[in-house]
Parts: C-alpha cells; structure tokens; sequence
C-alpha cells in the first residue's frame, strides 16, 4: 500500500470533517494526483462545485459523505490499477496525441495585405496614410488614436467599404488582390460591425437563421450554426426580442452573433467597447480572443478602440495613428522597445507641488497633470519598482499607478 | 506549443473554470474544445444541447419553478455528460492518433 496515499487520504479526511468547501479543492487535487480514471477525476470535480453551491446544512452533510465515501473509491482504484498495463497504455496514448498535436502548426494565413493605402478628404484636407498592414488568421489587431484621426477610415477600407486612392490591396486567403478585386466574394468572408449599429426587424433568431441563409446554410446546417452561435454567445433568453428590446450590450452582441453564425475570415469591429460595462467589455474581448483562435474556422480581428489596455491586453499587434499617420504599427510586444524613458501614471490626493517636491529626485525627468492623472516620465534605467518604493517611501498616496513604457498610452501625450 | 494546441491545456482551462464554479464559461470553452478537437456535428450539438439545458434550469430555479435539490440533481447529471463528452473526444482523437502510427 502507497503509504503517501494513506497519509494524504487521512489528512483529506479530517479537512473535509473540518471544512467541507477547502475540503473539497483537497479532495479535487488528491483525485488528480492518485486517481487512474477521468471518472473518478470529474467525480470530484462535480462534488467540489456542489459543496460550494449547497445552501443547507443536510445539502453540506450529504455532499460530505459523498465525498468521504470517493476518497475510499480513489484508494481501492489507485490499489488496483496504478502501473497497470491498461493505464500504462492510455498514458501512451495521450502522450501520443499530445505530440501529435505539438508537430502541427496552428491555422494563420494571411487574410489581408495592404501596402502604402492612402485616403485623401480634399473637403477637409484629411489625409491616412501611407499605411501597410498585415492581418493573419488567429490573430487580433488593434487600431488606437484619438477621434477623427483615421481610425474608421482604415477599417472601412480593409473592409471594402471605402475606396482608397493609392496603394495595394490583397485578400491572399480569398485569393483576390490588386486591380480585379471580386468583392461579392471578398465581402462574403469579412464581416464588418460598425460602430453604429443598423437596427434589424423581427426577432434576433429570425434574423439569424436568414444571415445563415444568406450565406448557403439550408435546413438542419442552418438550424445547428444558429443554436451553437446563441449558445456559445450566451443569448438564448434573448432570442425571441426585438431590437429595440434590447440593451446596448445586448445589440453588440446579438450583432456579432448574426456575423459569426456565417464563420467570416476576417471580423472587423468599429470601437466595440465604446457602449459596454465593464464586465461586458471583459466578455466581449475573451470571446472574440477564443473564437478567433479556433483551430477549425480560424478568424483575424481587427478593431478598434479608445480603451488601450484593454486592447491591448488581447491584441498581437496594434495600429497607433495621430492625424491620419502611423505612429505605431508592429506587435503589442515590441511596443517601447525604442523608448528613451519610461512613463508612469500617477493617480494621488497630492497637489502638482507638493507631488514635484517629494520627486525630486534625478531620476523623474518630467511630472505633469493631464486633468485626470500624474504623468511621470523617468529616465530608462528607472524601473516601476524603483518607482514604487520612492512614492511608498517618501509617504506619496497611491490611488491609481500604471506603467505605461510599453503601452500606445504614452504615444498619445 | 500554441495553447490552442495543446489538448491538455484547454482541459486543464476548462476543469479549472469548473472548479471555480464559473460553469457558464466553462461550457463555452467546451464548446471550443469541441469544435476544434471532435468531427462532425453530433458532439457539437451534444455540448449545444448541454449548455442550453445547464442555462435553463438556472432559470427555473431563479423563477421558483425548481427547488434546489432537483436543480442540482440535474446540473450534476449534466456536468457528468459535459466532462465524459471531453474524455469521450480526447481518447477517441488518441485512438486515431495512435491506430494511424
């Protein structure tokens, strides 16, 4: 007998007498580490989750015993089949699988290619460009900048919206490129979600179930890609409302959902998280990083938006643009590679003088407010925590403190 | 390795959304998961069908039209068929894996 087994069932037995929720994580991590069967594995995992939801106390007593009684079940199989040569195939197998899948590549082809796109405005003398941009499958791609600076213009265009005056322009998963662009097929694959959304008659099912028609899914094809789209977007108690029903959220939501019902290669979103809350912006943004993972119908994303961090925080490469120029465009990673100093933002009941006179020190090179917060610039070599323990230390009180050396943040001061 | 790859890290992601009890997310990583890793559509409308029950009885029970006990009952029973579909998938992609060397 495992005598590590014994100790550790005896200990778990006492935790869960004791304190059947932290039990429970207990009983989760010793079905990990002793159990031979994804059973028994999820057993625990189900009683865990049901030990944290039981709202009685006779609820709590069966789930103890419950789990009480799973500990002996892992005991008898781990005595039974550790080392066993039907566990030592299965090892095998997974083994297998999982280098299987180490050799494979995950999908990203390019979807778009621009090289030197411009777009004048005689009436305003507003002028994007040049631009060359790149969007590959799996990725996302964050367009920045203050209003009116360019930003729709450029999705407008890699959308096919707009028409631009110089430049290239290739679609080379399409297939479509330069002067002979077939754009029934090319916007047949792109999906486009502007800023201001177009309201939709009837329900949002019906208006599903049509998008998906559109796009050559009949019969019971078209009825499956609807139900996984409403589900995987969590709308189903929405399905029956109609537009004006809705909330904000709901309208971006129920907007990408009549999009991605028809699987497009490239998903472009115009300012998505303008009208969210923030747990709506937090849903959105990880949703639109999953799906456009997927290994089976990859998607590039390209949006844009005003909330940096939070772009950028899902983003592989960002777009910064100041009056129709690029000022950035390359991967989130290598934002402030080339930076001279650091910056940091300050948020702190401190007046501006009081705050310059506890920094005055050689290595703050620059304190101002922008109205909202401190902005600290820093030499190079001055790190956040260095920057942290000189506020800590000189009793500076910290309401709000970000770096923002890699961010596009620092590009729009 | 991509983490979209990575078979056991998408579990362990979706396992670890259930042990913190955000089962709404979880299943939609599994519908991911099964998406990507299982052929054909029945698996798929499997999970569909399990994500949409799990949502309804949240519903009924938040409506009174459930009691606790019976909601439990069957999100238990539910969560059961969404993890056995995940190692349903898993050891099938391993067998094929395996029988084509």
């Amino acid at each position: 007998m495992d005598k590590s087994l014994l100790e550790d069932a005896k200990a778990l037995r006492s935790g869960i007498m004791v304190h059947p929720k932290d039990g429970s994580a207990e009983l989760v991590q010793f079905a990990n580490k002793y159990a031979t069967t994804t059973k028994l594995k999820n057993n625990a995992l189900i009683l865990r989750l049901n030990c944290g939801r039981a709202e009685t106390p006779d609820v709590q007593s069966d789930i103890q015993t419950e789990m009480l009684g799973l500990i002996e079940h892992i005991i008898k199989d781990h005595e039974k089949n550790v080392g066993s040569q039907a566990v030592k195939v299965r090892e095998e197998t997974l083994a297998k699988l999982h280098r299987y899948y180490l050799e494979k590549q995950v999908p990203n082809d390019l979807v778009f290619e621009c090289k030197g796109l411009t777009k004048e405005y005689p009436r305003s003398a507003f002028k994007l460009g040049e631009v060359d941009l790149t969007l590959r499958l799996g990725q996302i791609t964050g367009v920045v900048g203050q209003n009116a600076n360019g930003k729709t213009t450029l999705l407008r265009m890699v959308a096919g919206e707009l028409r631009h005056n110089q430049g290239i322009i290739n679609y080379p998963v399409l297939k479509q490129g330069g002067e002979l662009i077939d754009w029934v097929k090319v916007k047949s694959e792109i999906a486009y979600v502007p800023q201001e959304l177009p309201p939709w008659y009837g329900s949002l099912a019906d208006n599903l179930h049509y998008e998906a028609a559109l796009h050559g899914m009949l019969g019971q094809e078209n009825d499956d890609e609807v139900d996984y789209v409403v589900e995987r977007l969590g709308l189903s108690e929405h399905l029956s409302k109609s537009w004006r029903e809705l909330s904000g959220g709901y309208k971006l939501r129920f907007s990408l959902a009549k999009v991605l019902v028809w699987k497009p290669k490239l998903l472009i979103m115009d300012e998505p998280l303008a009208n969210l809350d923030l747990k709506a912006q937090t849903t959105l943004l990880k949703d639109v990083r999953d799906l456009a993972q997927s290994l089976r119908f990859p998607m590039s994303v390209l949006m844009s938006s005003q909330h940096l961090h939070e772009v950028e925080a899902v983003s592989d490469q960002m777009v910064f643009l100041r009056q129709g120029e690029i000022v950035y465009n390359g991967p989130v990673a290598d934002i402030g590679a080339d930076r001279t100093h650091n910056a940091f933002e300050l948020s702190t009941s401190l007046e501006l003088v009081a705050l310059k006179d506890r920094l005055n020190d050689s290595r703050f090179t620059d304190i101002h407010y922008n109205g909202v917060s401190y902005l600290i610039q820093t030499t190079y070599e001055t790190t956040y925590r260095e920057v942290l323990e000189h506020l800590l230390n000189n009793q500076i009180d910290i309401l709000y403190f970000r770096d923002i050396s890699r961010s596009t943040k620092r590009l729009f001061e | 390795m991509p983490v979209a790859l990575d078979i056991e890290k998408r579990q362990e992601e979706i396992r670890g959304l259930l042990f913190d009890d955000k089962v709404s997310q979880a299943l939609h990583r599994l519908m991911d998961f099964v998406r990507d890793f299982s052929q054909g559509r029945e698996n798929l409308n499997e999970v569909t069908v399990i994500s949409a029950n799990f949502r309804r009885i949240d519903t009924a029970e938040r409506q009174k039209r459930l009691g606790f006990k019976e909601a439990q009952s069957e999100r238990t029973e539910l969560l059961y068929q969404a993890l056995s579909l995940m190692d349903v998938i898993v050891e099938t992609l391993g067998v094929e894996v395996a029988s084509n060397g």
